[in-house]
């Protein structure tokens, strides 16, 4: 592999959840490319596609999801042709995942270190040196090697999120799918977590693609964005531009109902109506019934993200 | 004016036992919180979980007794031996956090809150249609649309909203409100939020705000109350907490909350301590509680509970070393 070839390449993916009445949409078109340790985000409020997605991604999506268009690349190896034991090999080495609830993806009978130690003779066969280097992943991530023969119980909900970003370590792979990975913790825990993260992508320079549906949060880890609406990118950029000038009036509503802690801001508002059914989509933009600048192009064709090589682009008629 | 409901140095323990030979152990859920709530005042406990806030909602809610100290609704000092009477669960009113288990699937919005109304005697099977839909007009749900819906024909937004009609009902006196936007997108978080502080607005109806969210505090609540390892570390106006923090465990919790403008920086040691274990509260060693994670620490803090000491007008903290 080239050293500048992506680490993710998502091609107009679409995915639907095949449901008795009728084909959900539940992720639309998405394109997104990841570089060689980037850190990316995307965003969205529930329902907007970004686990569907990332289960694609990953090939886990669970029935009666289909991926019914696209294509999906990770390393340069198309992950929708390979077949189980290619998944295998691919999963832990070039991508792992780090989910929302490391309690329920850590085995409560097994001591940490046991399990990570599992992941690293999966794949590399029986390993004098897995204990030593299960130990060094514990001491990177901040839980200490001491812990080793911990159980999950016995670790505090941080602590186990931090043993879930060790096993998604474990074999250097090129990128790191995180899911929420802090949303059951506390803010302060958090901060200390994704402080860790920043610092162990600058020491190996894996990339990051991260999932959250706190814009504040995301906007603060990651140089790169996206905002996902109905299953749609609307906006895609560099997050320093979408924290500061944000195009689509969707991403501008999202940022302007945060709820601030302290006097920036000025007064937030909501954003009207409700979050769209993905069974009766308006025609056009989604987002468009919500919208207060819809112009009557909207109603009529899909916006897309523009295809073009700008950095900043958005899916949008009227603002663009 | 005497407050609408004073706690005075309430504690709740828990035992806990490590194993089946082991000696029983205590749990401090809550310790010495004194709090007073005024008639129509918005107040707000924050704190991380396991910080006793929720432990505080359900004791004024009476769902949980305190060990030991007082509770006064009104004048009345309530009996905590004996099980809260039925017009103590009409003055005070609870909005749980999860509106996906607080309504049952089988029953209509209507029926969810006209239960209430003709339990309490406040409405017969004759009018008790009108008051629904009046309710629901309050929540902003219109009557023709949402009164035969039952829960999973709505969005968990729409069933907030029923569950708010239905604590609104019985028209209290105080309503607590334990995380009742948590669950819900960020985008639909403000009106939820507009609509109980209209509520208090216009009918002189005080209410606890159980959050971990200090901006959902700030936009709602006149006066917040940071809690800690089950006790009440500082209080105050809100803005006067939120603007000018004063103990170190307040101040940790703002630096750490997400600032979309300024980049996170790699973690070092002193993160890492900073966000390290949570407080005992099983058997707690005599001092602060957060002594172990505070940059300003002195001797003094592993030896003694500090006192509550005013900072301010109105605004208090628990902390040796101000």
């Amino acid at each position: 592999m080239m050293d500048d070839e992506p680490v993710l390449e998502v091609e107009r993916l679409s995915v639907a959840y095949l449901t008795g009445r009728g084909a959900v949409p539940a992720v639309d078109e998405v394109s997104l490319t990841i570089a060689p340790g980037e850190i990316v985000g995307l965003a969205g409020e529930s329902g907007c596609g970004k686990s569907t997605l990332i289960r694609s991604i990953l090939r886990v999506l669970p029935a009666p999801g289909a991926i019914i268009g696209g294509d999906v690349r990770i390393a340069g190896q198309d992950v929708l042709a390979m077949s189980e034991r290619e998944l295998q090999r691919l999963r832990w080495r070039e991508v792992s995942w780090v989910s929302q609830s490391a309690m329920s993806s850590l085995n409560p009978v097994m001591t940490i270190g046991a399990q990570i130690e599992d992941v690293i003779e999966a794949h590399e066969g029986r390993n004098a040196k897995a204990t030593t280097r299960a130990g060094e992943l514990l001491d990177l991530v901040g839980v200490g090697a001491r812990r080793l023969s911990a159980y999950p119980h016995e670790l505090s909900g941080g602590q186990r999120q931090r043993v879930g970003i060790a096993l998604a370590l474990a074999l250097s792979p090129r990128l790191i799918i995180m899911d929420e990975p802090t949303t059951a913790l506390d803010v302060v825990v958090q901060k200390a977590i994704l402080q860790r993260v920043v610092a162990l992508q600058q020491e190996r320079g894996f990339s990051v693609l991260f999932i959250t549906h706190d814009l504040s949060l995301m906007l603060q880890l990651c140089a790169r964005v996206g905002i996902l609406y109905a299953g749609r990118l609307v906006e895609m950029g560099p997050a320093s531009q979408i924290a500061r000038a944000p195009q689509h009036p969707y991403t501008r509503g999202l940022l302007g109902s945060r709820l601030a802690h302290d006097s920036s801001g000025g007064s937030p508002r909501p954003i009207p109506g409700t979050p769209p059914d993905l069974l009766h989509l308006p025609p056009g933009c989604a987002f468009a019934p919500r919208c207060d600048r819809a112009v009557d192009d909207c109603r009529r064709s899909v916006p897309r993200l523009p295809t073009t090589a700008a950095e900043h682009r958005v899916a949008c008629p009227v603002v663009s | 004016m005497n407050p609408l409901l004073s706690l005075t140095d309430v504690c709740r323990t828990f035992p806990v036992s490590d194993g089946f030979f082991s000696r029983t152990k205590t749990l401090h859920a809550l310790s010495n919180v004194s709090l007073d709530v005024s008639r129509g005042e918005t107040i707000a406990l924050v704190g991380e979980s396991g910080s006793g806030k929720s432990t505080v909602a359900k004791i004024i809610a009476r769902l949980l007794d305190p060990t030991s100290g007082t509770i006064k609704l009104g004048d009345e000092l309530i009996d905590t031996r004996r099980r809260a009477p039925l017009s103590y669960r009409r003055r005070v009113q609870l909005v749980f956090q999860d509106p996906f288990g607080s309504l049952n699937p089988i029953h209509t919005v209507a029926h969810h809150i006209a239960r209430p109304l003709l339990r309490h005697g406040l409405a017969t099977t004759e009018d008790v249609i009108p008051r629904v839909h009046a309710l629901l007009e309050q929540v902003e749900l219109n009557p023709a649309t949402f009164a035969e819906r039952r829960p999973h024909e709505m969005s968990g937004g729409q069933r907030q909203r029923v569950a708010i009609a239905r604590a609104l009902a019985l028209q209290p006196e105080l309503v607590v409100a334990d995380e009742p936007t948590s669950m819900l997108d960020v985008s639909i978080r403000i009106g939820v939020l507009d609509l109980l502080r209209s509520h208090a607005e216009d009918n002189d109806t005080a209410y606890v705000l159980i959050t971990h969210d200090l901006g959902a505090a700030r936009y709602f609540a006149k006066r917040i109350a940071v809690m800690y390892a089950g006790r009440i570390v500082e209080e105050g106006p809100t803005r006067s907490v939120l603007d000018g923090a004063a103990h170190p465990y307040t101040k940790l919790l703002l630096e750490s909350l997400p600032q979309p403008d300024r980049p996170l920086g790699a973690a070092d040691e002193d993160d890492d301590r900073r966000a390290g274990g949570a407080p005992v509260t099983v058997d707690p060693p005599p001092g602060c509680p957060f002594v172990d994670r505070c940059d300003r620490a002195i001797s003094a803090c592993r030896e003694a509970m500090p006192e509550i000491r005013r900072v301010g007008a109105e605004h208090r903290v628990r902390c040796h070393v101000l």
